[in-house]
């Protein structure tokens, strides 16, 4: 508990020091911590706004949306497909490998901006694919 | 002159053998048949889609005291969609592969960005069935219930009762008798959850008709929604190579005996009609 405090201490006298060294103001901290606050908070899943990024990124259009089984007769991944995949493999291959490089800066599709997806966004987009294997009752008036 | 006949008598039955021969292969039967589809291609990245398209939405009455309004009910819904449906759409945009006109077929070695135009001709039939069995596997279908229990939370924490439920893409739906009585426009909003859209809950889109919290201003539809439910509707962009497709089957029946057993659910209906 006191090595805690002490540690503590220590910390802001450093975090201080880098600060003042700089020349900028001591409450710096505290200002960046309700920023980091703010942006979870914001982060909030609508369904029809990540619908609308799937249909702008059109990719119903190859992984099919109206079918039941997992791939297609092409061997393709249908949306379901998508679904019962591993989150972080989607994100990885889709976002961060930007889908074979087709949705890069310099690739075919690089009119879709994928690019321009925040992290919020890119979460909410997964969430959807993955609540269309859930069998989630769509609730009407 | 007899020639000529002949030929063109001999060529009229290779027309029969063909359509035959495709009718065993592929019954075109469904809640979706499309026939006479076909690609134009511009040239310059738009291609327009043409296509004659029979949508079946099947009405099954399932209320305990029977339901005299239901034919009223079933011909607003029937033009609502109708209305809802027509005037094609349009989607700039979509990543996809170079068609290649000569072969009328996408070559997926080469990438496209096009914009599409879907020129789609709708016949909208929405007819009641009195028995189970008439349900078939791959039929669009709305069960008419009593009572509907479950409730949902909104993004304001808000609980709502719900009138109809949807079970995702391709359905089937449910709706409570009195509310459909109250509310018209639940039947297409419905169906509209089955033909892939989500609702909306945007304080400042009480005009549309995905708006789903009650107090609607209005019914209407964006274009991006329907261009997203005419691609609900043409599944496959490839299918379009071929002149006639039915939708998949989704073995709605086994569907919607889960949906309707389900205790999240709480529907209330009369048990002896769906067996
Ligand atoms: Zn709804």
């Amino acid at each position: 508990m006191v090595s805690n405090l002490i540690k503590l201490s220590l910390g802001s006298l450093f975090i201080l020091s880098i600060y003042s060294c700089k020349g900028k103001p001591k409450y710096v901290k505290p200002i960046i911590e309700k920023k980091e606050k703010k942006v979870i908070d914001t982060c909030r899943y609508y369904a029809y706004d990540a619908g609308q990024i799937i249909s702008n990124l059109s990719c119903k259009f190859c992984h099919l949306s109206p079918d039941v089984a997992e791939k297609d007769d092409r061997g393709w991944a249908t949306f379901r497909g998508l679904a019962r995949m591993d989150s972080l493999k989607i994100v990885d291959y889709t976002f961060t490998k930007k889908h074979k490089g087709w949705f890069s800066e310099n690739g075919p599709y690089k009119t879709a901006r994928m690019d321009t997806l925040s992290d919020c966004e890119i979460r909410n987009v997964i969430r959807y694919i993955k609540d269309s294997d859930r069998n989630i009752p769509l609730p009407g008036q | 002159m007899i020639v000529n006949l002949i030929i063109m008598y001999a060529n009229l039955i290779d027309v029969f053998k063909t359509n035959i021969s495709m009718l065993q292969n592929q019954p075109l039967s469904g809640g979706i048949v499309a026939k006479n589809l076909r690609i134009s291609d511009n040239g310059s990245g738009e291609l327009t889609l043409y296509g004659d398209f029979n949508i079946t939405l099947k009405v099954l009455d399932l209320t305990t005291d029977g339901a005299p309004s239901l034919n009223s009910l079933m011909t607003f819904t029937q033009q609502v969609i109708t209305s809802k449906l027509r005037g094609g759409g349009y989607k700039g945009g979509i990543s996809y592969f170079k068609y290649d006109s000569s072969k009328k077929a996408f070559d997926l070695n080469k990438n496209q960005t096009y914009s599409i135009r879907y020129s789609f001709n709708f016949s909208v039939n929405v007819i009641q069935i009195k028995m189970l069995n008439e349900l078939k596997g791959n039929d669009f279908v709305l069960a008419v219930v009593d009572s509907i229990g479950y409730q949902f939370t909104d993004q304001q924490g808000k609980r709502h009762y719900s009138g109809g439920l949807t079970n995702g893409m391709g359905g089937p739906a449910v709706i409570s008798y009195d509310v459909w009585k109250r509310y018209k426009y639940i039947g297409v909003h419905e169906f509209f959850h089955t033909l892939g859209l989500v609702d909306i809950e945007d304080n400042s889109k009480k005009n549309r008709l995905m708006y789903h919290l009650g107090n609607n201003t209005g019914h209407s539809i964006s274009d991006a929604e329907r261009g997203d439910m005419m691609q609900f509707i043409m599944r496959n962009i490839k299918d379009m190579t071929k002149s006639t497709y039915t939708n998949l089957n989704n073995n709605t029946v086994k569907l919607l005996g889960n949906f309707l057993n389900s205790p999240t659910n709480g529907f209330k209906f009369n048990q002896a009609k769906f067996r």
